[in-house]
């Protein structure tokens, strides 16, 4: 809409004006949106001009407008039946069409709203209708959904689980000493946790009688539930775990969705022992917390960085992304730090159009990996384009 | 088929993922599952300009989404199993050009397709074309008073009555031809339209909709409505009276589970997003609503205004940013906004991966609107 004064039901109204202005609206405009006539609150246009043109005299109608003058340019004339379209304007009133050199000039008078067009109800709810030879499920690649009797480790965890094989330091039975000391017994392999009852934080984790195939796995477990809550070992304990032993995180087991259920059988049985490690310690302690809400929050490593540190480590892996990505330094920018962990950046548009959002994906598990994984990236704001609304927000 | 809905058979207040177990064992064995239902909107724009609109947090680069781009988006849709499609997000979908055609489309095609709208522009000619192909229509009304009407929702007062007479078109159309489509009214409420429960509760009496439903007012990680959760409790009584309105065709369902949430989630995981995803009237393809701001570009997939449906959604780039959201890197009680579209579906889903609750084909018959999970 202009800043013009309105345009009333007394004008001739100007079709392709309108529908131009309409147009533009739906990109440029938020709230408030609406056609530059004020009697036409209530029209939606149509790319049929036809349909468009009815559509206008429909909604004129229902506002309550008692006649409209339209004119209809040539560019648009040449693609409608004149017949046609006053017979449909004279379902709204009575209706007259002048031929012009330049267009046509359409006008209603005793405008009201036209009887319903004939229609034919489905004989059938349309959603009962026949439906599409339908795919919900894409087929899947049988070599990346390992089946659990016969199918090996998945390649992908191999490294990291032959490297913590190599180095076992959790296990065996464990004493509790003040804390809770609670197991669990899954397939011939157990699992002996220690908690801290004021903080229900595990304390100490190891384990024994793993098969040779799980201890690297088991070993895994143990050093990273420690420190963790049980309730949040149980919940999402295996997730870590699968997360962290795969050799590049963009590297996933399934095509869909990782769970440690989809992700490889092997994660069965940890998953298992620590669920049956936090109902052992229910039934010990009566704690019955149903919600996780552990956060870890950022290492000690990035909290002990004061601003300046911690601006420099993340510039030098802002403009390695750059680099990466065909573009130059500090064309990827820190313009602030929110809440510890949120940074904020600002990407230069070449950058940004070429390289998307998988770019900006990309740069938050670079910095992940470099500096802290409770690291999390956003960008600038768009803010809402209609003042109104920006208006309304400030004033509140 | 009655026209008069079987209110037994609503389910407004909780999630049908249940019903949809296959997609959920897919979805369990690591298989690529199209979305059982797709919220989207037809355009960023809007006649109104209500004051707790979550869409002015939504702004990204704006796109046309012309008839070929929706009607390619519907065909994708019906191809890969997307069940149904709402007309609801970041904008107000009746005034776009296509509007009218793609409900039919969508139609046609054998998917259930709804609308969630302020419903000013539906004239009774449009609500006769619409109205066949659609399972719901939600009219959101925030008021029941034509000048806090005006205040709230940012119009003028006899857009009020301009639109009290369309839901009055829309029962008589639905009761003449028997239709199968549920007409509601929608509240948004917020702490400061308590005045407007009763009001609005009353009115619904006098326009006989299915349902009035009121619910809780979602907002960003930030906070940046100012939605006070803390002062809905001062509305309970309000809330109960309204709901003791209801009769035997016409109920008014407050929205307790999410209003009670006080906007906290009980899980970290999005598990829900691959099966009831979002797109913006830009054509955006984004997991969640409250990810379509430039500010989450990081989660952003594609546009449907520049690739078809069915290549985006079978795209590594769609996976990535699903299993993002599904993996330890994200925490949805820090890092998302608060009572999203797909959080009920997210607390069942993770009940269930957490092992806590086993997921079985509910004995109940299925309820209505079971393609809106």
């Amino acid at each position: 809409m202009n800043d013009a004064a309105p345009i009333t039901a007394t004008d001739v109204l100007d079709y392709e004006r309108l529908f131009a202005d309409y147009h533009s609206g739906l990109v440029d405009r938020l709230r408030g949106f609406g056609a530059a006539a004020e009697c036409l609150s209530l029209w939606v246009p149509d790319e049929d001009p036809a349909t468009s043109l009815r559509n206008l005299w429909d909604a004129a109608a229902a506002a309550g407008e008692r006649e409209i003058t339209v004119y209809v340019g040539a560019a648009t004339a040449t693609l409608l039946d004149d017949d046609a379209v006053l017979a449909t304007a004279a379902r709204f009133g009575v209706a007259t069409l002048t031929h012009g050199r330049a267009g046509w000039l359409i006008e209603v008078q005793e405008l009201c709203a036209a009887e319903a067009a004939p229609r034919r109800v489905p004989e059938h709810a349309p959603h009962a209708a026949a439906r599409l030879q339908r795919c919900a499920v894409a087929p899947m690649r049988k070599s990346s959904v390992p089946n659990a009797e016969s199918a090996g480790l998945n390649p992908i965890y191999a490294a990291a689980i032959a490297q913590a094989a190599a180095d076992v330091r959790h296990e065996g039975e464990h004493r509790p000493g003040a804390a809770v000391g609670v197991s669990a017994l899954v397939d011939g392999t157990a699992l002996w946790l220690s908690v801290d009852p004021t903080t229900h934080v595990i304390t100490r984790a190891t384990f024994t009688s793993a098969p040779a195939d799980l201890r690297g796995l088991m070993e895994r477990l143990c050093s990273m539930i420690e420190g963790m809550p049980v309730l949040d070992a149980a919940d999402h304990g295996v997730q870590h775990l699968e997360l962290g032993l795969r050799d590049h995180w963009s590297h996933r087991p399934v095509p869909g969705i990782v769970t440690p259920v989809s992700a490889d059988s092997c994660f069965g049985v940890p998953l298992a022992l620590v669920r049956a490690a936090l109902h052992e310690y229910r039934c010990a302690t009566g704690y019955a917390e149903q919600r996780s809400a552990h956060d870890p929050g950022p290492g000690p490593r990035w909290r002990g960085l004061d601003a300046a540190a911690r601006t420099a480590e993340i510039r030098t892996i802002l403009d390695a992304c750059a680099d990466s990505h065909g573009g130059a330094a500090g064309d990827i920018a820190l313009v602030a730090i929110e809440l510890d962990v949120r940074l904020l950046l600002r990407v230069q548009d070449p950058l940004l159009a070429r390289g998307g959002p998988a770019m900006v994906f990309a740069v938050e598990q670079a910095l992940r990996a470099a500096i802290d994984p409770r690291l999390e990236v956003v960008l600038e704001e768009i803010r809402d384009r209609n003042r109104k609304r920006r208006l309304a927000v400030v004033e509140s | 088929m009655t026209g008069m809905t079987d209110h037994t058979q609503l389910i407004l207040d909780g999630t049908k993922i249940g019903w949809h177990l296959d997609r959920v064992q897919a979805w369990e064995r690591g298989e690529r599952i199209a979305p059982v239902t797709i919220d989207m909107a037809l355009t960023r724009a809007c006649n109104f300009a209500c004051e707790y609109c979550y869409a002015m947090l939504q702004e990204n680069d704006r796109k046309v989404i012309t008839r070929e781009v929706i009607f390619d988006f519907l065909d994708d849709c019906a191809e890969i199993g997307v069940k149904g499609i709402s007309f609801v997000s970041d904008g107000e979908s009746t005034i776009s050009p296509v509007f009218s055609d793609a409900i039919r489309h969508g139609s046609e095609l054998g998917l259930s397709m709804a609308v969630g709208t302020n419903g000013l522009a539906l004239t009774k000619m449009r609500l006769e074309e619409i109205l066949p192909h659609l399972t719901y229509l939600r009219v959101n009304i925030s008021a029941g008073e034509r000048a806090r009407y005006a205040q709230i929702m940012g119009v003028k007062e006899e857009w009020f009555d301009r639109v009290c007479q369309n839901i009055r078109d829309m029962m008589e159309i639905k009761r003449r031809d028997d239709l199968p489509v549920t007409i509601g009214m929608q509240m948004v409420v917020m702490p400061s339209y308590g005045d407007q429960i009763l009001p609005l509760a009353r009115l619904g009496q006098q326009l006989r909709p299915d349902y009035l439903v009121l619910k809780h007012c979602s907002d960003s990680e930030d906070g940046e409505l100012g939605v006070d959760y803390d002062g809905y409790t001062s509305l309970y009584d309000r809330l109960r009276a309204a709901e003791s309105l209801s009769d035997d065709a016409y109920k008014v369902v407050v929205k307790w589970s999410k209003i009670e949430a006080r906007g906290t989630r009980s899980y970290q995981r999005c598990y829900g997003a691959p099966f009831m995803i979002q797109l913006s009237g830009s054509g955006l393809v984004a997991p969640c609503g409250m990810l379509f701001n430039e500010r989450y570009k990081k989660f952003h997939i594609g546009n449907i205004c520049e690739t078809r449906f069915r290549d985006i959604w079978a795209s590594d780039r769609y996976w990535e940013v699903m299993n993002a959201l599904a993996s330890p890197q994200f925490n949805a009680q820090k890092m998302c906004g608060s009572l999203c579209l797909q959080h009920k579906v997210n607390e069942v889903l993770d009940a269930h991966a957490k092992g806590l609750v086993q997921l079985a084909t509910p004995r109940t018959p299925a309820p209505a609107h079971i393609d809106f999970v």
